[in-house]
């Protein structure tokens, strides 16, 4: 009983301490997909999110300030994201961080545009996402798809040695063409158009099988060194046709394909590669990173699922570096410390912000091989060559 | 020419299933003018129980997915089709609709929406060699397995009563109550052989994708509807050679078309689907003679 | 001793009315005609009394039972059995399959076997085109196939809905010849036909319908010979009874 009431009481004191705390605490948004199904893709960012705010907090919070945040759920609907929005924006946030995808996204950040409020997606990899498609206060903390592609192929060139690809793409999502896009123009530039023994197109959820792709793999002769694997939602469906038809070539991805989630479907794994914003199994090179997945885990009982994560911790940490260099929460300061980011060293990597471009193109990712199923971390590479951006 | 016969050999073992999943369909389209796109979540739901069954004795959890789907369909049947039996087939079709979003919703929330790999018949991932040619057991299994159970549901509507009463259903279903065939039965028998056939889809589609997500069994509805509409609503053997033909076109889409053009290969299915339902509006596989007395 | 009372019966299809307040009797073994001219609410008295249309009014008793709410199986089941218009055969089953769904009473292998082998007898055309499509057969054959599956049901009221509808006239003989024989077998038969001609060769009584109601019943011979009959066709407006 008397814990019941202590219950009741906490709750009571919860309830009313937003409102008591107003003059020293600072709110942020968080409209997210918190059901639906694109939930799972904001999880991670948004624990991460919340991780981030309480470092600060015990750190002392934000100028004085302690951050708190509001949540309110888009149930994974584009024009629900609005709603949330608004709703976050009425309870005075002065940052909203908002799904990891343009399409979901920017519907949530055209809202705190309109308002003059930051608005940060945590991993949409579409250079959309900033000032051109969305306005001056829309940032996203991904790595660009384009720069993606190209490092990947970069990275197969130089570093691997391969001579001859066949381009695997998803057609279903406009982040895993664009990967394979500017994998291809990269390649291309590298070697010769005549490397690219193949290409193919499958749909992610359309296609119940790709057998008829799988055929045209084997059917190449020689073999290609190795398959542009540019895949996403049910990809560890086709990696599992894939390895089932005996096509043991080196497969290699973008973060679309990051986690161990889908790793069941194609027990012991292997000759997989696999680029991503950093390892979410504690085995990454860089021990800030470890570091973080062991407060993910301590805070939440299980390591964060891929690594995308990152973005949602450094979403949070990299607003907060520009209020405290402004020295204000006012937008417009805050702003223009953001785009003076010049490989701002972050959690999720080196990160650079110009009032053009909010979107990141230079930062190395984290190259991942999987070996029997067990990711392993290799190096962290960036394309010598920054793609063009268009938007 | 091995590519050939590869392509040939992936065609039949795609449209085998697509052939299921449209007698499924067709079955319960015949008999109460509903288009069940809760057939869907049939399969689903079938994957998701060998996905949760995944480290058990295969047969066990096949029997599992087997049961629970059944006892799915049924419970559907009972549940959300019945008190709108007699409705138009506009609100049969919304309830269909409202039935799979209200399943797949619940599979999200018990299971969240990121898909979740498993591992469920490895063997089934060797091949055999046929000189140059490479079958995957996985193809063989799902063409026999599709064949058996074409056929043992084709023998059973041939040769029992029940299933003679259910194609009575199916071409008139006002006629065949008028003979004393039970509605009840005849629906829920439907339905039960629904989840039977999605059951069986499940397991075939497990083994090949190794995948559970809450909308991977949409495609397969959504093209099972399409082949009955190729075959001729309402006709059975006609709504099989329409899943044939999807899948087989599909594949060979996909293998023969250029490059560029492969992205637009379910815009070119679905143009030659318009083209049957502008040309054949009662489909492909129905004989002149019978269509006279329609 | 009654088999079939239709009281106060009224139906509607929305907003129309099909059936307007419609009385009639049917003793067992006894057969009764229903004619009037199209629209007249024949067809809807058929499908009232098998379960398929809903009265919204009135009540039928099928032997002293209340037929009202049953399941148009639960109805076929008690014994009524309707030969709708238009016959009805059911596409892509044979003949023979055609003739099983009329089987439900049979129990048995060996009764079935000797129910069809009766009526392969009483329908030699049938038993030659056994393997055959249903659909495929001519129109006088699908009567006889309409006729004969509904047999199978066992009924002890027969409603056969414009049997002679579209046929030839040696296949209208053929038909009449069956449903003779039918009654003369103690079945009770309820034969619906619009062109009033041959009705007297069957039928003891007849009921003329007019706009969804009863115009005129009364012996076959009175009422098909009455002068109100043409005008009952015309949609006259008072009941008569013929004497």
């Amino acid at each position: 009983m008397k814990i019941l009431m202590l219950t009741a009481l906490a709750a009571v004191a919860v309830s009313v301490l937003p409102a008591s705390a107003q003059d020293d605490a600072v709110t942020v948004g968080f409209p997210l997909a918190l059901s639906g199904f694109v939930a799972p893709y904001d999880d991670g960012p948004l624990k991460a999110a919340l991780l981030a705010i309480d470092d600060i907090n015990s750190r002392g919070g934000l100028l004085g300030e302690k951050i708190i945040s509001v949540e309110s759920d888009t149930k994974s609907d584009p024009a629900q994201g609005a709603t949330a929005a608004t709703d976050v924006l009425g309870k005075a946030a002065k940052m909203i961080m908002v799904t990891c995808d343009f399409d979901f996204g920017a519907p949530a950040a055209l809202v705190a545009e309109s308002q003059n409020v930051i608005a940060f997606s945590s991993c949409a990899a579409d250079p959309k996402f900033g000032v051109q498609g969305i306005g001056k206060n829309a940032y996203t903390m991904s790595t660009a798809s384009i720069s993606q592609g190209a490092t990947l192929a970069e990275w197969a060139h130089n570093e691997k040695g391969f001579k001859t690809v066949y381009i695997l793409k998803d057609t279903m999502v406009e982040y895993t063409k664009s990967v394979c896009d500017s994998f291809e123009a990269r390649w291309t530039e590298l070697s010769s158009a005549e490397s690219i023994v193949g290409r193919d197109t499958f749909h992610g959820v359309n296609d119940t099988s790709i057998a008829s792709q799988i055929s045209r793999i084997k059917a190449n002769s020689p073999q290609p060194d190795f398959v542009m694997f540019c895949g996403a939602v049910n990809g560890g469906s086709a990696v599992r046709q894939i390895r089932a038809a005996g096509i043991d070539l080196p497969l290699l991805s973008s973060e679309s394909m990051d986690g161990a989630y889908w790793l069941a479907a194609i027990p012991n794994l292997s000759d997989f590669y696999v680029a991503v914003y950093g390892s979410a199994f504690g085995n990454d090179p860089d021990p800030k990173v470890n570091d973080f997945v062991k407060s993910f885990s301590a805070k939440y009982g299980v390591a964060p699922v891929t690594g995308h994560a990152l973005t949602g911790y450094s979403v949070v940490e990299a607003w907060a570096k520009a209020v405290e260099r402004a020295g204000t929460f006012d937008t417009d300061a805050v702003r223009a410390e953001l785009d003076k980011f010049t490989a701002e060293p972050l959690m999720v990597g080196k990160t650079t912000f110009t009032p053009e471009l909010h979107i990141n193109v230079d930062r190395p990712m984290l190259i991942m091989k999987i070996v029997n199923g067990k990711h392993e971390p290799i190096e962290r590479f960036i394309t010598t060559k920054l793609p063009k951006v268009s938007f | 020419m091995t590519f050939a016969i590869q392509t040939l050999i992936d065609a039949i073992s795609v449209g085998a299933l697509y052939a299921i999943s449209a007698l499924g369909i067709g079955l319960l389209f015949g008999i109460m003018r509903l288009v069940n796109f809760a057939q869907s979540e049939f399969v689903t739901v079938g994957v998701y129980t060998l996905m949760m069954l995944a480290n058990a004795w295969f047969p066990l959890a096949a029997l599992a997915a087997v049961v629970v789907v059944v006892l799915l369909a049924l419970t559907v049947e009972r549940l959300a089709f019945r008190p709108v039996r007699n409705a138009d087939p506009a609100t049969l079709l919304i309830a269909s609709f409202a039935v799979s979003y209200f399943l797949q919703n619940g599979l999200v929330l018990l299971f969240g929406a990121r898909p979740i790999g498993f591992d469920v018949l490895p063997g089934l991932g060797q091949a055999i060699q046929v000189e140059t040619v490479r079958i995957p057991l996985l193809n063989i299994v799902t063409i026999a397995a599709t064949s058996t159970l074409l056929l043992g549901v084709g023998l059973f509507l041939r040769l029992t009563r029940t299933g003679i009463e259910m194609r009575a259903a199916a071409v008139d279903f006002r006629m065949a109550r008028l003979m004393g065939v039970k509605a009840d039965r005849v629906i829920a028998v439907g339905f039960g052989l629904a989840g039977i056939m999605s059951a069986v889809v499940s397991i075939l589609y497990a083994a090949q994708t190794g995948t559970a997500s809450p909308a991977m069994g949409l495609q397969l509805a959504l093209v099972g509807f399409v082949a009955t509409v190729i075959g001729g609503m309402g006709n059975l053997p006609g709504a099989v050679l329409g899943g044939l033909a999807v899948g087989a076109i599909s594949v060979l889409l996909q293998a023969v078309l250029p490059p560029d053009l492969r992205v637009f290969r379910e815009a070119f299915v679905y143009a030659a689907v318009i083209a049957v339902l502008l040309l054949r509006p009662q489909g492909l596989f129905r004989s002149a003679a019978e269509r006279e007395r329609v | 001793m009654t088999l079939l009372r239709i009281d106060g019966l009224s139906a509607a299809y929305g907003p129309v009315p099909a059936l307007r307040n419609v009385g009639l009797s049917l003793g067992e073994g006894e057969t009764l005609g229903v004619v009037g001219a199209n629209g007249a609410g024949k067809s809807t008295l058929t499908l009232a009394i098998a379960g398929i249309v809903r009265p919204s009014s009135g009540d039928i008793f099928f032997d002293g039972m209340s037929l009202a709410g049953l399941l148009p199986e639960t109805i076929a089941r008690l014994g009524v059995a309707l030969v709708p218009e238009g016959r009805h055969i059911f596409e892509g089953l044979t003949v023979e399959e055609n003739l099983l769904i009329g089987l439900n009473g049979a129990v048995g292998r060996q009764a079935r076997r000797d129910a069809l082998e009766r009526i392969y007898d009483a329908f030699p055309i049938l038993r030659q085109r056994r393997t055959g499509f249903g659909t495929r057969l001519s129109g006088g054959e699908q009567q006889q196939l309409a006729i004969a599956r509904a047999l199978l049901m066992n009924p002890r009221l027969l409603i056969l809905d414009e049997p002679s509808l579209g046929l030839a006239p040696i296949m209208v003989d053929k038909v009449y010849k069956i449903l003779r024989d039918l009654r003369q077998q103690g079945v009770a038969l309820l034969l619906v036909e619009q062109n009033p001609a041959r009705i007297a060769e069957v039928a003891d009584r007849t009921v003329v319908l007019a706009n969804g109601a009863v115009r005129l019943s009364g012996a076959s011979a009175d009422v098909l010979s009455s002068d109100l009959l043409s005008r009952a066709y015309l949609g006259a407006e008072e009941h008569e009874v013929c004497a």
